[in-house]
């Protein structure tokens, strides 16, 4: 075979295998055909931009001692650009008591009752409660809507700050 | 220095690299999944207080760290020295680290092979693995981790003592789990090299080095050398790799990593060396993957991205040889 043909050839065949590779990495759409990429969905960001906009406000109005009610990837944010405390998200390698933590993140984002949402957030001597708005929450039981009602109950919980993607609620002591 | 083919597509590999990642910059955050934000945490409380902290901001505070330090002691210094915030710092360091993997991956299949040519093509296979992609993406101390593995093994193929010594030292610092591998890498090939004093000795003192730095820093961190009550191991924290996480590899690094695995051990050319590290990263890497089958369960798709780097050296290997074996029979059906 000549030398030209031989080169395209081998070419050609690399060519298949690094479109092959970049449809598996990155998807593609053709029409109605829809393959999804395998390494897209990890690498979304997930908490809205009106929750990062929020950490410029705990970080001014907040002290270190605050501990904040958040769900895994909330409480990350808030640890990341705040350094303050949430109940759940980060290493659980060495938590004294991280499933319990999680099952009671769960649980005030879901109850219905202001009183035991509360109740919860003072056995964690947690001082606020990040509720986002634009998505369900993830405190290690998988994602989950919250039950917002509870927290317009200003006997248990005082709006501190809100934009369109999130609230902060201080909770009442 | 003339620039050669190999140095263009080596570059246009590493470009291919830095267009996926460009993304990581383009959001308002960084990728999150993966506790990227917890490590930005921790490197703005070490920058604020410029004291690496002893106890968590993690489940409610308050407890002692389990984690190493070195990775982000890297980016808080690098933020510091900047003037940049820690969170796009992590974002800026996760493309540099990961174009360095790009580089390590060329470099040390060429040691191992001795061919520039299967250097490029793991370093093509890198950039086409959503596995190796996913975890090089992702601001985590894993990210350097698997760096550090290869960067070891290619001091140790090429004897260079102090080096693997230091930098399997380092390696204790970067990540468990990373360090995990490497021993039991360093420990695999050792007991292979047992009837060479030398040798048993170039693999076997990083691997004492290492595992001595770790022990130091979990007595000052954690106060006891006892790994097994952490609650990864208390509730088995991993998934199990299935065909369909596997896949994840990469479709098309899989069949190459099979022919090259194979075509590896069939060479007669290939140094004895090279042949047992290999073995011993696949064997050791396979092993942790399906730790499940030991009735262990902990971490199992983790462990599954250090086997697929080694996947991607044999498959580098794999697809040279196919094109090696395609040129020879075109050759002759011209004939």
């Amino acid at each position: 075979m000549k030398k030209s043909w031989k080169n395209v050839l081998i070419i050609a065949i690399l060519f298949v295998l690094v479109i092959a590779g970049v449809v598996q990495l990155k998807g593609v759409s053709v029409k109605d055909v829809h393959i999804e990429g395998q390494a897209d969905p990890w690498l979304v960001p997930l908490v809205a931009k009106g929750e990062l906009d929020a950490t410029t406000w705990i970080k001014e109005n907040t002290s270190f001692e605050d501990r904040f009610v958040a769900d895994i990837f909330g409480g990350e944010l808030i640890m990341g650009m705040t350094t303050r405390i949430p109940i759940v998200g980060g290493d659980w390698a060495n938590a004294p008591n991280a499933a319990q933590n999680m099952a009671d993140a769960e649980k005030i984002y879901l109850t219905t009752s202001s009183s035991e949402a509360s109740s919860l957030c003072k056995e964690h001597n947690c001082t606020y409660v990040f509720v986002p708005l634009q998505r369900q929450i993830h405190a290690g039981y998988g994602w989950k809507t919250i039950e917002m009602d509870k927290f317009s109950d200003t006997n248990y919980f005082e709006l501190a700050y809100e934009n369109r993607d999130v609230q902060v609620y201080r909770v009442v002591y | 220095m003339r620039i050669k083919d190999r140095h263009i597509l080596l570059f246009a590999i590493i470009c291919a690299a830095l267009w996926y990642r460009s993304p990581i910059l383009e959001g308002y955050i960084i990728p999150t999944f993966g506790n990227t934000m917890y490590h930005v945490g921790i490197i703005r409380k070490t920058m604020e207080t410029m004291y690496y902290p002893l106890y968590e901001l993690s489940y409610g505070g308050g407890f002692r760290h389990f984690y190493v330090p070195a990775y982000r002691l890297l980016i808080a210094s690098l933020a510091r020295t900047s003037g940049i915030d820690p969170m796009p710092r992590s974002g800026i360091m996760t493309i540099v680290i990961a174009v360095f993997i790009v580089l390590m991956f060329y470099s040390l299949a060429y040691r191992i092979y001795d061919n520039h040519y299967v250097g490029l093509c793991a370093a093509l296979f890198f950039v086409l693995s959503p596995e190796l992609t996913i975890f090089t993406s992702r601001a985590l101390p894993q990210l350097l981790g698997l760096f550090m593995i290869p960067l070891t093994l290619y001091f140790v193929i090429k004897e260079q003592r102090l080096l693997s010594v230091l930098v399997a030292m380092a390696t204790a610092l970067t990540h468990q789990m990373t360090l995990l591998v490497l021993a039991l890498t360093l420990l695999l090939y050792s007991i292979l090299q047992l009837k060479d004093r030398d040798k048993f000795l170039w693999a076997f003192v990083p691997l004492l080095a290492a595992c001595a730095t770790y022990g130091i820093w979990q007595l000052y961190t954690m106060q006891t050398l006892d790994i097994f009550s952490i609650s990864q191991v208390k509730y088995h924290e991993g998934t199990i790799v299935d065909w369909k996480l596997f896949a994840r590899a990469g479709l098309v690094v899989i069949p190459f990593s099979v022919i090259g695995f194979i075509r590896t051990f069939l060479s007669a050319h290939m140094p004895r060396d090279h042949k047992l590290l290999m073995l011993s990263w696949f064997v050791v890497t396979l092993l942790l993957t399906k730790n499940e089958l030991f009735g262990v369960s902990i971490f199992m798709d983790r462990f599954f991205t250090f086997l697929v780097e080694c996947m991607v050296i044999f498959s580098g290997f794999g697809l040279f040889y196919s094109l090696n074996y395609l040129d020879g029979v075109l050759n002759k059906v011209g004939t």
